[in-house]
C-alpha cells in the first residue's frame, strides 16, 4: 500500500506551492502519492511543468473555483 | 561445433539485449534535454525602449517560425496591462497608489533615457512614423496574432492587485509560476531577461 501525503498550500503564493512539493519528495520514497491543494492562479500550470520536468506522474488535476486539486505519483 | 554457435548466439542475445536497454535509456535523456525551437522572453522591465527590444525579438522570432513565450514580471507587466474598466473595488491603498502611478497600457512605458516628462517620447515616436517603425502597441499586438504565449507572473501581479480583467485578454495568455517558466526555459534554445 503507497503512502499518502497531504500537502495544503492555500495562501501560498508562487514559488512556495512548488517548494512544498519539493521538499516533499525529498524526504518520501518513490511510489509516495502526494495529494496537494493550493489556490494561486499560478499552481494549475506550475505542477504540470513540475511533474513533467522531474519526471513524477501527476495523476490528477483539478480545478473547483480558485481551489486546485492535484495527485502526484513520486516516481523517484 | 554446435554447442560453439549456441553459446555465441546466446552472447549475441545477451549483448543485443544489453545495447537495446542503452538505447532506450539514451533516447529518454535525450528527450529531456532536448531543445525545441523556442524562445522564452522575460519582460521584467516597464521601460518602453526594452519592451520595444522585446518585442522586435519576440516578433522576429515569430517570423523566423519559433515558438515564442513571453513572460511578463513586475514592471513588464505593463505591456499586458489594460487599466480601462478594471475594478478598483478589492485594492488596498497602497494598491492604488501603484496603479496610478504606474502607466495605465504599454502605449504609457516611459523611455529608460531622455524621457524629459514625456517629450523624449513623444519626439522617438514621431522618429518612428516618420522611418515607417510599428509603435509598441501595434507590435504587442502583432506578437499575439503571429502566436506568441503571454504567460502573467502570478506573484508579481497579485502584489500589483492586478486580476484578469486589469490584463490584456486573449487566448494565448495564461497566469504562470516560476515552474512554468522554467520548464519552458529548459526546452527553450534562447532565453532572454529584458
Amino acid at each position: 500500500m503507497a503512502e499518502t501525503m497531504n500537502i495544503d498550500a492555500r495562501g501560498m503564493m508562487c514559488p512556495r506551492p512548488i517548494i512544498e512539493l519539493a521538499k516533499a519528495r525529498r524526504r518520501s520514497e518513490p511510489g509516495t502519492i502526494i495529494e496537494m491543494v493550493a489556490d494561486d492562479l499560478a499552481f494549475e500550470s506550475d505542477v504540470r511543468a513540475w511533474c513533467e520536468t522531474t519526471d513524477n506522474e501527476l495523476q490528477a488535476l483539478a480545478r473547483d473555483g480558485d481551489k486546485v486539486t492535484a495527485r502526484i505519483l513520486l516516481n523517484g | 561445433m554446435r554447442a560453439a554457435t549456441e553459446i555465441a548466439e546466446t552472447g549475441v542475445e545477451s549483448r543485443l539485449r544489453e545495447l537495446e536497454t542503452e538505447v532506450a535509456r539514451l533516447r529518454g535523456a535525450a528527450r529531456q534535454t532536448a531543445q525545441e525551437d523556442t524562445v522564452s522572453i522575460v519582460c521584467f522591465s516597464g521601460d518602453w525602449d526594452r519592451l520595444f527590444a522585446a518585442f522586435i525579438i519576440a516578433n522576429g522570432a515569430l517570423a523566423l517560425g519559433q515558438e515564442v513565450h513571453m513572460f511578463f514580471t513586475f514592471w513588464g507587466a505593463t505591456a499586458v496591462r489594460r487599466a480601462e474598466g478594471a475594478s478598483n473595488r478589492s485594492k488596498s491603498w497602497i494598491q492604488r497608489m501603484l496603479g496610478w502611478m504606474l502607466p495605465r497600457n504599454v502605449a504609457g512605458a516611459p523611455l529608460s533615457k531622455m524621457h524629459f516628462g514625456g517629450l523624449g517620447k513623444v519626439m522617438m515616436g514621431k522618429l518612428m512614423r516618420e522611418k515607417g517603425v510599428d509603435d509598441l502597441p501595434s507590435m504587442v499586438r502583432q506578437a499575439r496574432e503571429l502566436g506568441a504565449v503571454f504567460h502573467c507572473c502570478d506573484t508579481s501581479l497579485s502584489l500589483f492587485g492586478w486580476g484578469s480583467d486589469e490584463l490584456v485578454d486573449g487566448e494565448n495568455a495564461d497566469w504562470c509560476g516560476v515552474s512554468t517558466f522554467l520548464s519552458l526555459a529548459l526546452k527553450s534554445k534562447i532565453v532572454l531577461f529584458i
